[in-house]
């Protein structure tokens, strides 16, 4: 029975170190949230899902921004699977941002699919679809390693993606794709499945006036640390058609929501910024955007009167 | 609480070392919490059904054995199996027959004064009350007493590596070793947990990233053409038995792991060389428990008829079989065709021995590979209804294999991977089957060889198998 427990714990301990040095060595190709959940708390954050996930990156505003905020920026964007505005993805910004932060800056990336309510959501007896996912589910987003997450979202790791290393995420939260087809047919495909996808959840989801709420109460929080602003990323025509047919009065509703202590941008029909897919931009393009971007938001009265801090 | 959820890796080493720090005659207390939490990890309301199952079952069996009234036992036996059909027969058939109904009428105009409801189908219901019948019938023939111990009749229903999807064991087997189990031996935890590991490899290495390519092509069936459809039907048996049979080889190996020997479930399956012989190695609890229970009954009732009775009984007890995967017409036409197989088997089993022993083609390895490639495309395309949701999109696969060819859809990464583990697998069956006791890699001698092995195995499955919480025959 000795040498059988012995046998046993070599081969526990063999797993251990070689599954610490696969993670040490590939980590951000397995899972594309682990790294956001080992940083320490943040001073300025991106939130929201894919668009912003890989279409804003927090090198770009630290170059472009450098002095005006507490910096670095951090990406705690998710996808549109999970990242919803409400009280669960309020209550993750809270644990992962400095209690100290006094100027930080907030973007926070907003589409009508994330102000909606969906299948498994009871938003009137406060059960929400997402509080099982990440973010929400973890209380402890600032810790390396993060075992808490192992254990609670071991489903997200997808070993086998080290091979292809198709994507990747950095450690400032921007999830990097390396996978963005250059073939115009692939392009058209992709932009013919994500409007099937969004055509088919306008009839199924719906927006929800709780989430705006929620939304507004994440902007009175975080302006209390800094600059926040609502933005809304760049998206097709045909994609912004959609978007406008299930939700006609969401611009009117977020400016709403803005004069709480934000300020609200809509870049969603800024064709200048072409999307790969219909709502996601290629890394040229959403530097270009990133870089626009910084502009308007250095031109805001409240940052240029700003003396820039060291 | 499934297999391949972190939260059984807790639950798993915690309950054997529990189990093992019981006493013995107390080990069954244990067990029964563990399991009782285990299922009430599925869906809490369910374990109302379990505990009346047993409660059922262990009052009219103690009755039965009470009893010396020939004629009032076989009432009692036959009150307890219908009793306890009712909840499978509610939960799994009774949507199906309101819905059809509810559309004749309609289609009469009539109306019908039940709603359409949809109720959520208790994981394992269809497991354990066969099991559970099982057992009564058993005590109804005086193969067994009575259990006289209702905590050692309530593990037996609910035993936690059994209760989801099998192996459908036997009371006869469980319940003695339920009462004095086993000391705690390294052989049978280190049994036990290679069980496991290979299960895992073969649940979610094989069957669930073959499950990838064949759910996108019959998820579609407009989109896809037959050369699609063939691939798919060629790679869906694999799936089955990497599925049940990794599900089984884990329920064994963690039985095994706490000191309980479980039946075997699956023999090599592909490498039958008939129909007969291939149901006696695939999913072999269920088959023998409808051999035992409805096959044998039915074929002496009918014996007057001589072979034609025997067809009979066949095709009743693969009907049976059929309906028992699921209520519907696709699985009564899977199941009239496995009988209709094993008749025109059972009519012909003299003319084909003859014609065997005549060329003398028994023990000719290209006969026996051929008889082997026949046998799995029967059943490859019988499951072809299995896999189908409705009588009529089979009946389209099965136009888009004859007339609609052209190229395949392919998921390259998807296939490699699975095909190549699914070669692996295919070679420790090809070597268990012709070359028994040879090339063994994890009882091997040298204890680096297995420890490598070991860490290989485990290895794939991270890298390469696909999360996944579903078991196929979780729907059954």
């Amino acid at each position: 029975m000795k040498a059988f427990f012995l046998k046993l714990g070599v081969f526990v301990i063999a797993v251990v170190a070689l599954m610490t040095l696969f993670m040490s060595q590939f980590g951000q190709y397995v899972d594309y949230f682990y790294g956001k959940f080992t940083t320490p708390a943040q001073h300025s954050l991106i939130t929201g899902d894919s668009k912003s996930l890989s279409g804003l990156r927090p090198a770009l505003f630290d170059e472009q921004l450098k002095g005006q905020f507490e910096l670095p920026m951090f990406n705690y964007s998710f996808t549109m699977s999970q990242a919803v505005y409400g009280s669960c993805y309020l209550e993750s910004i809270r644990r992962k941002l400095d209690p100290d932060t006094k100027n930080g800056l907030f973007i926070l990336s907003v589409s009508p699919w994330m102000l909606s309510e969906r299948p498994g959501d009871e938003v009137e007896n406060g059960v929400f679809f997402e509080s099982d996912m990440a973010p929400h589910n973890m209380r402890f987003p600032n810790m390396k390693p993060n075992p808490e997450y192992f254990l609670r979202n071991f489903n997200n790791f997808h070993f086998k993606a080290v091979f292809r290393q198709a994507s990747r995420l950095h450690e400032d939260g921007w999830y990097e794709e390396h996978n963005v087809p250059n073939d115009e047919r692939e392009r058209a495909a992709l932009h013919h499945h994500h409007e099937g996808l969004f055509r088919q959840q306008s009839k199924i989801w719906k927006p929800s006036g709780f989430r705006m709420q929620q939304l507004k109460k994440t902007v009175s929080f975080l302006k209390k640390h800094g600059t926040v602003v609502l933005l809304r990323m760049p998206s097709s025509a045909n994609v912004n058609r959609i978007e406008d047919a299930y939700w006609q009065n969401f611009d009117s509703e977020l400016q709403q929501v803005a004069k709480s202590g934000a300020s609200y941008l809509n870049y969603a029909k800024s064709y200048q910024f072409p999307t790969f897919d219909g709502s996601h931009l290629d890394y040229d393009t959403a530097t270009a955007f990133g870089k626009a971007l910084c502009d308007t938001i250095r031109n805001f009265p409240s940052v240029k009167n700003k003396l820039p801090q060291s | 609480m499934v297999f391949t959820s972190l939260h059984f890796f807790v639950f798993f080493p915690l309950v054997c070392v529990l189990s093992y720090l019981t006493p013995a005659r107390y080990r069954y207390i244990t067990l029964l919490v563990a399991s009782y939490y285990f299922y009430l990890n599925t869906k809490p309301i369910f374990l109302l059904l379990t505990a009346g199952i047993t409660l059922s079952t262990y009052a009219f069996t103690r009755l039965m054995d009470a009893t010396p009234n020939d004629d009032r036992k076989r009432k009692l036996m036959w009150c307890n199996v219908v009793l306890i059909l009712l909840p499978l027969f509610f939960f799994k058939y009774f949507e199906t027959i309101n819905r059809e109904v509810m559309q004749l009428m309609a289609g009469l105009n009539l109306s019908y004064p039940l709603p359409d409801n949809h109720w959520l189908l208790p994981v394992g219901i269809s497991f354990y009350t066969f099991m559970a019948i099982g057992y009564t019938i058993d005590v109804y023939n005086e193969e067994l007493e009575a259990e006289k111990n209702i905590g050692i009749v309530a593990l037996f229903v609910s035993f936690f590596p059994l209760v989801l999807s099998g192996p459908i064991e036997r009371a006869g087997n469980m319940l003695p070793q339920f009462r004095s189990p086993e000391k705690l031996a390294a052989s049978n935890l280190s049994k036990g947990l290679k069980l496991m590991l290979w299960g895992y490899f073969m649940k979610l290495v094989v069957a669930d990233r073959l499950g990838i390519y064949i759910d996108e092509v019959y998820s579609d069936t407009a989109s896809h053409n037959g050369s699609s459809y063939l691939i798919a039907m060629t790679l869906y048996p694999f799936q089955l038995y990497g599925d049940l049979g990794g599900y089984s080889l884990i329920a064994i190996g963690a039985a095994k792991a706490m000191g309980f020997n479980v039946m075997m479930n699956f023999r090599r399956p592909f490498f039958s060389v008939s129909m007969s012989e291939f149901w006696r190695r695939w999913h072999i609890s269920l088959i023998t428990w409808i051999t035992d229970y409805i096959y044998t009954p039915l074929s002496f009732s009918f014996r007057k008829h001589g072979k034609w009775g025997i067809v009979i009984a066949l095709l009743l007890a693969f009907l049976i079989s059929g309906i028992w995967h699921g209520a519907s017409l696709t699985f009564v036409a899977w199941g009239l065709l496995q009988g209709i197989f094993l008749s025109v088997e059972a009519y012909t089993v003299k003319s084909r021995a003859d014609f065997r022993h005549r060329f003398g083609l028994g023990k000719q390895a290209w006969f026996i590979a051929l008889s082997c490639i026949f046998t799995f495309s029967l059943f490859a395309i019988s499951q072809v209804f299995a896999r189908s949701s409705t009588l009529s999109e089979s009946f389209t696969v099965f136009a888009k294999l004859v007339s609609d060819h052209g190229n395949p859809y392919v998921d390259f990464s998807n296939l490699t991977i699975g095909l190549g583990f699914l070669a692996l697998l295919m070679l420790s069956d090809f070597r268990d089957e012709f070359l028994p006791g040879k090339f063994r890699i994890f009882d091997n001698r040298s204890f680096a060889v297995r420890f490598l092995a070991y860490l290989a195995i485990f290895f794939c499955i991270v890298i390469f198998g696909v999360v996944s919480d579903q078991f196929i025959y979780f729907n059954f």
